[in-house]
């Protein structure tokens, strides 16, 4: 019987040299301006490259026998964590091996041995990137078309650099070729197919058995049959097998023939995330028409740049206010948003919530603008991702809940003052509604404080306050194969709390408190008479 | 296709998107009994059992629980069953 164990823990030197050798430079993995507004908050490591550090532990004898091998990446991989990998028997046959923590697994591996034919794929070195190339195709699931084909040389920028890194997490015995297909895969999904916003959730490879005449094998015929030109070395051919709507599942086929090889066929399953736009008085006016009911209101919307944030400011501005809306980085959405609404509704106001100074400083000058505020909405909230409470999140979980706070109290007991007759909204989730967590407990455990905050700030200050708790919206932070289905628009959720801010339901001590159903549903009331 | 055929269908394409790993309570498996069974993996499956028996399943199945049984019965109810 076949076993391993051990440890592998990738750090972003890896990732970095993996992106350059291989030519995978998906921002995900790259570039954290990016990865922040991504459900992610943060670069993660190319599932690929966990895959080739795990392979470390796999017998050369077993690799130079397969078959058959599909990866699959379930959740996403941190640089810097170190991950528990596995290799046993598996009850269905063939070997697994299983990279992971005690909650998540990240990379699995299924693979088959047999009789190989070899799957010799000489890749050709490209050399460094040219700058065009450095940026991945950036496209819609409409514009991903079944059928679609594609083809070209086999290529890395840097297959010894690959090699290198293989080395250095003691896969050196991995043959080659093994490596480059793997490498190359991580490059054709996020660079090509589906490109930027794709998740790469498997790949599988299989390997024709020695009694196949290699130059007669049962090709899938799924893929254009590449060009068989000796001088070109190994070439490929792509063909998108399916696209699914409902989920922005895209998968993928692919052929590799070398000549005098039997080649290799990979299947690559993906999705592609889709991007948020920016709130417009056409999306909005779905759910909620426009007015002049708070015409001559000022409001501060802390975190009103991005995902609902955004929805409420332009939500208000389709209702006459004047909306202050803070952000930290420079944008397209908060640009357009200005541009669609207009300077007089939409004032971009830049500041980091978590800066008492900055945030001071807002306050102030808005004071001595305005002489104070209508009103106050804390939407702002650092990324979540998904984690149980184990001893290796602990940093992390204390790190979120802090900044999760310091963004809602320090707008809160700074801007608070300024309200008199004015309310505070504080967006929270409908994850409080729920007895039970499972993988968010730090999310919860974040906004059950804020909400306290907010609540004992009303009554102790008698400022009349309400939270809400939207149902799941499809943001960019929560972008992902079920976003389609199990998401509702940021527009519809900021109609209601628009709706619920005009009608002023106040009650007369602590909150009201707006429920996912009301978040959900309470614009199709209309706006109060 | 008889209904046990359509059963040993579901399952090897679940060990197939598992990785080898066999549903541990066979048909009545359900999410809480195998820690890979993400939400990813449901999509995953169900859209494979799609693909393989030809039919177009209830969205419902790719986002809310259900026991390897109650995607077998749908499979059924979809014109897989012969």
């Amino acid at each position: 019987m076949t076993s391993a164990e051990g440890t592998v823990q990738i750090l972003d030197e890896h990732v970095s040299a993996f992106a350059e050798a291989s030519g995978d430079l998906n921002p995900l993995h790259v570039d954290p301006v990016y990865a922040r507004r991504s459900p992610y908050g943060r670069p993660i490591v190319h599932g690929a490259l966990t895959a080739i550090a795990a392979l470390a532990f796999v017998p050369r004898s077993v690799l130079d026998r397969l078959t058959r091998m599909r990866l699959s990446f379930p959740q996403q991989a941190w640089a810097g964590v170190t991950y528990q990998v596995s290799l046993n028997t598996s009850p269905g046959g063939g070997l697994r091996l299983d990279v992971g923590h005690s909650t998540a697994v990240v990379v699995s591996a299924h693979l088959t041995t047999g009789e190989n034919g070899g799957f010799l794929a000489p890749v050709r070195a490209s050399g460094p990137l040219e700058s065009s190339a450095r940026k991945p195709l950036v496209r819609r699931l409409q514009e991903c078309v079944p059928d679609e084909v594609s083809e070209g040389e086999y290529t890395l920028p840097d297959p010894d650099g690959i090699l290198a890194l293989a080395d250095k997490f003691g896969a050196g015995h991995v043959p080659h070729d093994l490596l480059y297909l793997i490498a190359w895969s991580s490059t054709r999904v996020g660079m090509h197919t589906p490109g930027r916003e794709a998740l790469f959730s498997s790949l599988s490879l299989t390997l024709p058995e020695v009694s196949q005449d290699p130059g007669n094998r049962p090709g899938r015929g799924t893929a254009p049959d590449p060009a068989e030109e000796p001088e070109r070395g190994t070439v490929y051919g792509t063909r998108v097998r399916s696209v699914r709507p409902s989920t922005g599942a895209v998968v993928v086929d692919a052929q590799l023939r070398s000549p005098g090889t039997a080649g290799v066929d990979l299947r690559m399953d993906t999705f592609l995330r889709e991007r948020a736009v920016a709130p417009t008085r056409e999306s909005l006016g779905r759910f909620l028409p426009e007015g002049t009911r708070l015409a001559g209101a000022h409001v501060l919307v802390v975190g009103g740049s991005r995902g609902v944030g955004a929805a409420i400011t332009a939500a208000l501005a389709t209702q006459g206010a004047t909306v202050h809306a803070g952000y930290v980085r420079v944008d397209e959405q908060i640009t357009r948003m200005r541009e669609e609404f207009g300077p007089d509704l939409v004032r971009p106001v830049r500041f980091d919530a978590r800066d008492e100074l900055q945030v001071a400083e807002v306050v102030d000058r808005l004071r001595g603008e305005l002489g104070g505020l209508d009103g106050l909405v804390l939407c702002a909230s650092p990324p979540a991702r998904n984690m149980g409470l184990t001893p290796e999140v602990v940093g992390e979980v204390r790190e979120f809940v802090d900044d999760a706070v310091r963004m809602v109290l320090t707008p809160l007991v700074y801007g608070g003052p300024t309200l008199g007759r004015g309310w505070v909204l504080l967006v929270s989730t409908a994850e409080m509604e729920e007895t039970e967590s499972g993988r968010w407990p730090h999310y919860r455990a974040a906004k059950a404080a804020v909400e306290t905050l907010v609540s004992d700030y009303s009554v102790a200050r008698g400022v009349r306050a309400m939270v809400a708790r939207p149902p799941k919206m499809s943001t960019d932070m929560t972008s992902g194969p079920l976003s389609r289905l199990a998401s509702l628009p940021p527009e519809q959720i900021a109609a209601s709390i628009v709706r619920a801010l005009v009608e002023g339901d106040w009650p007369d001590s602590g909150r009201r408190v707006l429920g996912s159903r009301e978040c959900a549903e309470l614009w199709r009331e209309g706006m109060p008479a | 296709m008889p209904s046990d055929e359509t059963a040993e269908t579901v399952l090897n394409i679940f060990m197939e998107i598992a990785n080898g790993a066999a549903p541990p309570r066979g048909l009545e498996t359900t999410a809480d009994d195998l820690a890979e069974w993400t939400s990813l993996f449901q999509v995953m499956l169900v859209h494979e059992v799609e693909s393989s028996f030809g039919v177009s399943l209830p969205e419902s199945l790719l986002v809310t629980p259900f026991r390897l049984e109650e995607l077998v019965d749908a499979v059924r109810q979809g014109g897989g069953e012969g």
